[in-house]
């Protein structure tokens, strides 16, 4: 198992991702995914989660 | 009547004037350094540490010709063999940040992930600055003070 493979859940809805989308860490103790990150931060309208989070 | 085709969230990302009460509070591209150095691709990695280090930085941004951002150094990637071409010891495509968005919200956010600096981009790319945390959670400490009134002092 290489690093690339490991995924964790974004902390807001749980969908899998290969890096906090804000710090860019794997190990980020608070995750977040790109549409999550872009709605907390008013960045995009809130929408319907594409992967269905 | 003017018709601006690319939306309120296009609009504000590209630093055009707003109204209302949320425009006077302070956002990402107010506090966002205009003086953070910047780098191309091709350069060498000693040659920009010494410029940013110089300057008094411990970060650069990546950029191409327009000032469309392609990468960070931060201090890490700062520290690595100095004969690296910047491609090979940036960190590519970094989580940018629309100047719109409120600085109690990056600040909250940047100390949550301990993240030391992050890019401020227009929407399309292009460097509006470096936002540092210590800057951010300075500024979101001084709004949550004059909002609710400093700890300590009289009721």
């Amino acid at each position: 198992m290489t690093d690339q493979d490991v995924t964790i859940a974004c902390a807001k809805c749980g969908a899998s991702i290969d890096q906090c989308e804000f710090c860019g860490e794997p190990a980020c103790g608070a995750p977040i995914c790109y549409h999550c990150m872009t709605e907390a931060l008013g960045q995009a309208v809130a929408h319907p989660h594409p992967h269905g989070g | 009547m003017y018709d601006y085709e690319d939306g309120k969230l296009d609009w504000l990302a590209a630093g055009l004037p707003s109204e209302g009460t949320n425009a006077q509070r302070p956002r990402a591209g107010d506090l966002a350094r205009k003086d953070v150095p910047t780098c191309r691709l091709d350069e060498r990695l000693g040659d920009v540490r010494d410029r940013a280090r110089e300057a008094g930085w411990e970060a650069c941004v990546v950029v191409n010709e327009d000032r469309v951002v392609f990468g960070l150094l931060r201090s890490k990637e700062l520290e690595a063999n100095p004969d690296l071409r910047i491609e090979e010891a940036m960190r590519p495509g970094p989580s940018t940040f629309r100047p719109f968005v409120s600085i109690e919200e990056m600040a909250t956010f940047m100390i949550e992930h301990d993240l030391e600096s992050s890019p401020v981009t227009m929407s399309d790319g292009r460097l509006v600055g470096l936002l540092r945390k210590q800057d951010a959670a300075k500024a979101a400490l001084e709004l949550h003070e004059r909002k609710h009134g400093s700890h300590g002092g009289q009721p």
